[in-house]
This record gives C-alpha cells, structure tokens and sequence, in this order.
C-alpha cells in the first residue's frame, strides 16, 4: 500500500515521456471533456444526470469534430505551400 | 441606514462565495446550496489540475520563467502559491512536449475555475433581494 502511494506520489515530480507523435493529439481528449462538463455545468438550470451526460457529449463531440477539421484544414493549407506553391512560383 | 448595512451584509456575502469559490474548486456553489453542481464542478477542475501536474510534473507551475501561465494557473485555488515555490526552485525542470501539455491541463483548469468563480458571484448577486434595487 506504502509503495502504491509512493509511486503515484513520485510520478507527480517526474514528467511523462511524450513524444511528438500524431498520437500525443488524443492528450486533447480528456481536457475537451473537461471543458465540456464545466461549461454545461454552469450554464444548465440544474444537473440531472441523463440529461446533464446526453448535453456533455453533444458538446465534447462538437469541440473534437471540430478541432479535427481545423487540424485536417491546417495540415491541407501546410501541405500546399511546401509541395504545391514553389513548383506554382517555378522554384 | 438599514437597506444601506443590509446591502453592506449582501455585498459581504458575495465576496465569501467568491473567495470560497475561488479558495475550493466548487465551493461556491457549495456555499450557494448547489451540492451537486459544486461536486461535478470541482472534482472536474481537481482532476483536470492534479493530470496536469501527473503530465509535467511539478515544474509546470513556475512562478518565474512563465509568468502569465502561472496567472492562470493560480486561478485554480490560492493552494498554487505553493507549488509555485517549488517550481520556482528549478529542481524539478521539465522541457518539450509534457511541459506544453501540463502548462495547458493547469491553465485551463484555472480558467474554467475563474469562469465557476464569476458564475458563483453572479449567482449570489441575483439571489440578493437588494440586487434588484441597486441596478434599478
């Protein structure tokens, strides 16, 4: 139990090998999730569980699609000045 | 004299929701009888803070070298003040990829607290029954 309690006491003070990785991304995900519940949360009159969930994961689905779709357009607008735009100026 | 030491009893009671709030994730809407919205609220900021510091490590909250993130992330609860010293002291120095992602899980966490704490206040205010005289 003390060594449980150590370990995850220690991992508070040793950072976490990320790497820059498309799957480092998916760390979006549960700060998404938080914002979502927040935000519902102060805004909704009062939590009832079905609902408050049901309104949560409407708005953490549209925050992803849409963070998604920006990250897919970025890559598109990225991608076209390195390999498209110099061939298009004769470089 | 009377609405004036009564509104000054209104005005006392939104400054302890707002520093409750801001003291505990949650705790004004606590102080404000919304057990349940208190509870969501706060153990989401908790949890998103405490993975920030999982991520980063101590170092994330650094009083010196990133200044407006420690704005944030003090937003959280006046309990940052002390690990901020403790990131300060540079023993637990962390670069690259989960210093951005720990920066980002604490400062957020601070500001969704900030928008709980001016929810909690404004909340308070209109609960006030001298609150719709002093904007009439």
């Amino acid at each position: 139990m003390i060594d449980l309690v150590t370990s995850v006491l220690a991992s508070f003070f040793q950072p976490e090998r990320i790497g820059t990785t498309p799957q480092s991304m998916l760390w979006m995900l549960p700060l998404t999730a938080s914002v979502a519940i927040v935000y519902k949360a102060t805004k909704v009159r009062t939590i009832e569980a079905k609902a408050f969930f049901k309104e949560t994961a409407l708005l953490f689905a549209s925050i992803a699609v849409f963070m998604a779709l920006a990250g897919v357009i970025l890559c598109a607008i990225a991608w076209f000045f390195n390999e498209k735009w110099p061939g298009l100026r004769g470089y | 004299m009377t609405t004036q030491s009564a509104r000054e009893r209104d005005l006392i009671h939104v400054a302890i929701v707002g520093l409750l709030a801001w003291t505990v994730p949650g705790g004004g809407y606590w102080a404000l009888g919304d057990r349940r919205r208190a509870l969501v609220v706060g153990l989401t900021i908790t949890v998103t803070f405490l993975m920030g510091l999982y991520i980063g490590s101590l170092g994330v909250v650094d009083q010196v070298g990133a200044k407006y993130w420690y704005a944030a992330q003090v937003m959280t609860s006046p309990a940052v003040f002390l690990l901020g010293r403790y990131g300060a002291s540079g023993v637990y120095a962390v670069y690259g990829r989960p210093y951005e992602i720990g920066q980002i899980y604490t400062s957020i966490a601070g500001l969704l607290n900030l928008l709980c704490i001016i929810n909690a206040l404004y909340i308070a205010h209109i609960r006030q029954p001298h609150a719709l005289e002093s904007t009439t």
